[in-house]
């Protein structure tokens, strides 16, 4: 008997661009358990649902194609396939969409549902089919030549090495080794004077880079800019291969 | 309105910016276009204190279901926001829909502590309201003030135009529906404040007059305008007949207490003689015990929290707790967890120990508050050693081994051997785990006594902070080896809070000095400038030690004479007088009257569901 395992695709919308990483988990975990999903528990003297979030975005960053997984106590071995549901018995699709509904109507605004689906069954670890994510973000008052040479310098560099400051201390990172060729592109809205910065960055054995640091290491080419007021999104994470 | 499109830029800066983006579950969607009165919910401390704030969410709840109101909320801004908002030019503004404080009819501030004091001042003045009462013209918000605090209000009145006194869920209407009356009247605002004193239960602060004598204290206090030479507190007659969230607030950021709260009754009769919430919450008023399940089955469905505590003063004392945990956590299980607040050492009973453990076990958490039974005779916390013991035996035996311990020092008439014997309550307690075999941890967290206004004790010398820091260090010596921590509140905050319980309307020159060289979260031990504050006293001319360490003769007129909190001044003198001679008086809830007072005075009485 296996484990029935569902993966929501998520929004992380504007409005809630300023929740942390943790909040936005017990947010969606209270939204479940108001949502009355059959989730199962772990073991053990303090219980906790079985829920994990992929990939975390930093507080102030959006994301518009995020993941989580939730295994469901629900028997798997039921031969006709019937999952239960409130009222009775139900097939994998229609069992789906009364989750996908019963959890939209408990979220608030600004997360949102696309999608609930049964996780594929012996994939390997979610995490580490993360190939890329494709992130925008949305610069205000800065010239755009400025940007646009110093993205060309950036791509021309063999290594970009950036300090990252945390409570841990400080580590180094090549940020040219997660950024792929080609893959920053930008372009500017007269009216409004912000620019708009595509960047596609690479996932690699569990790590990336976040869009902020690549912007703000374009200073030692040249384009500065305060990071902290910057508007980042993340449209899309893509999957490699499994 | 601030918008979101502007805002988004800018909280990139601050810490913890989801204090200020709202979104809560629950939250109210009325149109502020649409209402006739525009009110604020004000909180002086961060966003996720507040939003553990009950009151706050009661008088939300109560406030909102108004057709013609519409109520928001605004929270302290934290340092970095508040220097953001100078920068940026934008004024505080309200969590839900983002207005400026100054544009609301109303703004009621929640005084629950007196370090929140410096700020009520920055809120106002980043808000874009004149700081002191005498300042607002017409087209300036009401400011208004409830909680504990306003039952000793006089530090702060100059700033508030008229302060709750007692159970909010009432008074607050009739405050909305004086103002509404006024605004289309074409009166002054003086005309509204002499209308808002005739309400029973508002003090309007500028209508009271403070006459001084050559030593300092108080000689007169004088009304005008037809106010009442002394204000009586509100209070709800019962629980289960006032509104009560059941789809409560639910912030997107982790709030200081996550879990829902259901408030299973309202006051105490213990009569502790320290204890502030003792007097100005009389008398008892128990929810009925299908009230209290309903709600907190409610709660739990509309909230999706794991954990449900039964809030009160006290709440092992609830008539029927022991039924009350049974239904919810055994016999229809509510689905979250069941917690109490800390616990009456004499109350925990084995059945208790047992029912609670049954869901999952949280830490326990007593209060002896003080650790030599002399001491514990003199503030009559009607607990004796062997009560100790069994709470302890009961809680090991049911499987909790993290037990949390809380005490006092620096009570009057406390000697070094008092202090010490707090240590050996610890040890004891540690020692009865150990001998059962559980691996016990036994936390002591000890705040420093401040006599506060409305208790037996409001006369006394309160000690000053380096006689309290030596009591400290000196139990902090013998409160070392495995199994036991110590915790103790800042000396320096303990300090200022004393200054200002029992303080007079001259602070508030003191106050305002404060704010200026930029006095915040004086509550916050890494943020109260002591220095600043010596400064801001000799600034303004006043010396906090007759505030905070002075006895007061009983013949003295106290700042807050002319608010009644229903309970004699008779008897919390003869309580004294008991406490010095070692004396207990029992709970009127199980021996009969005592003779507080209070019942006769509100034509109530204990409301209990045996």
């Amino acid at each position: 008997m296996g484990e029935l395992k569902v993966r929501v695709n998520y929004v992380k919308g504007d409005e809630v661009r300023f929740l942390s990483h943790l909040d936005l988990a017990r947010t969606i975990k209270m939204a479940l358990r108001r949502a009355r999903w059959p989730v199962a528990v772990t073991g053990g003297f303090s219980p906790k649902m079985r829920v994990s979030f992929y990939s975390p975005l930093p507080v102030g960053t959006a994301g518009y194609d995020e993941y989580a997984d939730v295994v469901m106590d629900v028997p798997t071995d039921i031969p006709d396939g019937k999952f239960p549901i409130e009222g009775g018995m139900s097939s994998m699709p229609e069992f789906l969409s009364q989750l996908t509904l019963r959890l939209s109507e408990t979220l608030p605004l600004g997360i949102s549902a696309k999608e609930v689906f049964q996780a594929p069954k012996d994939e390997e670890p979610f995490e580490s089919r993360i190939a890329c994510s494709l992130y925008e973000a949305h610069i205000k008052g800065a010239e755009s030549k400025a940007l646009s040479s110093a993205i060309d310098d950036f791509l021309i560099s063999p290594s970009v090495s950036y300090d990252i400051h945390g409570p841990k201390g400080t580590r180094t990172l090549d940020l040219r080794r997660f950024v792929e060729n080609g893959h920053i592109t930008l372009s500017a809205n007269p009216e409004t004077g912000i620019i708009r910065l595509s960047m596609k960055i690479k996932h690699m054995d569990g790590r990336t880079a976040r869009p902020q640091w690549v912007i703000d290491s374009l200073s030692r080419f040249g384009f500065c800019v305060d990071v902290r007021e910057i508007i980042v999104n993340r449209l899309e994470i893509i999957l490699g291969r499994y | 309105m601030i918008s979101w499109d502007e805002l988004k830029w800018h909280l990139g800066k601050v810490e913890k910016p989801s204090r200020y983006t709202g979104g809560e579950i629950n939250v109210s969607n009325k149109d502020p276009l649409q209402a006739k009165v525009l009110f604020a919910l004000a909180f002086p401390d961060v966003y996720e204190v507040g939003m553990s704030h009950l009151g706050s969410h009661i008088l939300y709840h109560v406030i909102n279901q108004r057709p013609d109101v519409v109520c928001d909320r605004v929270y302290a801004p934290w340092i970095d926001m508040e220097n953001l908002l100078r920068d940026i030019g934008f004024p505080l503004f309200s969590i839900g829909n983002r207005m400026s404080l100054s544009s609301f009819d109303i703004v009621g501030f929640s005084l629950q502590y007196e370090l929140t004091y410096s700020n009520v001042l920055s809120m106002l003045d980043l808000g874009g309201i004149p700081l002191r009462s005498e300042q607002r013209r017409i087209g300036d918000p009401l400011v208004i003030a409830g909680g504990p605090c306003a039952m000793a209000p006089e530090p702060i009145a100059p700033f508030i135009d008229a302060f709750a006194l007692g159970d909010g869920e009432e008074i607050v209407l009739e405050i909305i529906d004086t103002y509404k009356g006024w605004a289309d009247s074409g009166k002054s605002r003086l005309e509204l404040l002499a209308a808002l004193s005739k309400l029973e239960g508002v003090y309007v602060p500028s209508l009271y007059g403070m006459e001084y004598g050559s030593d300092g204290t108080i000689k007169g206090i004088r009304s005008s305008k037809g106010a009442p030479s002394c204000v009586r507190r509100r209070v709800v007659k019962s629980l289960d007949e006032v509104s009560f969230p059941d789809k409560p607030l639910i912030p997107l950021m982790e709030p200081i207490h996550d879990r829902a709260m259901v408030e299973i009754f309202r006051g105490c009769t213990q009569g502790c003689r320290f204890c502030e919430a003792g007097t100005i919450y009389r008398p008892v008023r128990e929810r009925s015990l299908n009230g209290s399940c309903d709600l907190a089955r409610n709660l739990v469905r509309a909230s999706g929290y794991e954990e449900v505590s039964l809030v009160s003063l006290s709440s092992a004392d609830y008539s029927r707790i022991e039924e009350l945990i049974g239904r919810l956590v055994k016999d229809d299980p509510c689905g979250a967890k069941v917690s109490l607040p800390s616990l009456r050492v004499d109350s925990f009973s084995v059945e208790l120990a047992q029912i609670l453990s049954t869901g999952q076990k949280v830490g326990l958490t007593l209060a002896p508050e003080a650790g030599s039974q002399r001491m514990r005779d003199a503030i009559n916390k009607k607990v004796t050693e062997k009560d100790l013991v069994d709470a302890a035996s009961y809680a090991f035996s049911n499987g909790f081994s993290h037990i949390k311990l809380y005490f006092m020092v620096g009570l009057p008439g406390e000697t070094d051997e008092d202090v010490l014997a707090i240590a050996d309550v610890a040890k004891k307690i540690r020692q009865i785990g150990r001998d059962m075999k559980v691996r016990p941890n036994v936390v002591v967290s000890v705040s420093g006594f401040v006599p506060k206004p409305n208790t037996a004790f409001q006369w006394e010398e309160g000690v000053c902070q380096e006689e309290l820091k030596r009591r400290q260090v000196l139990l902090g010596k013998a409160l070392k080896g495995p199994g036991l921590a110590y915790k103790y509140h800042d000396a320096k905050t303990t300090w200022l809070e004393a200054v200002f319980a029992r303080g007079d309307r001259r602070l508030s020159k003191t106050l305002e000095i404060a704010y200026r060289k930029g006095a915040r979260f004086d509550a916050w031990p890494s943020m109260m400038d002591e220095n600043l504050w010596m400064a801001s006293f000799e600034e303004s001319g006043l010396d906090p030690s007759f505030f905070a360490h002075r006895e007061r003769e009983e013949t003295e007129i106290l700042p807050w004479d002319h608010l009644d909190s229903g309970v004699d001044k008779e008897f919390l003198l003869s309580e004294r007088s008991k406490a010095k001679a070692g004396i207990t008086t029992p709970d009127c809830r199980r021996e009969g009257c005592v003779g507080c007072g209070v019942c006769p005075s509100f034509g109530v009485e204990n409301k209990i569901y045996h």
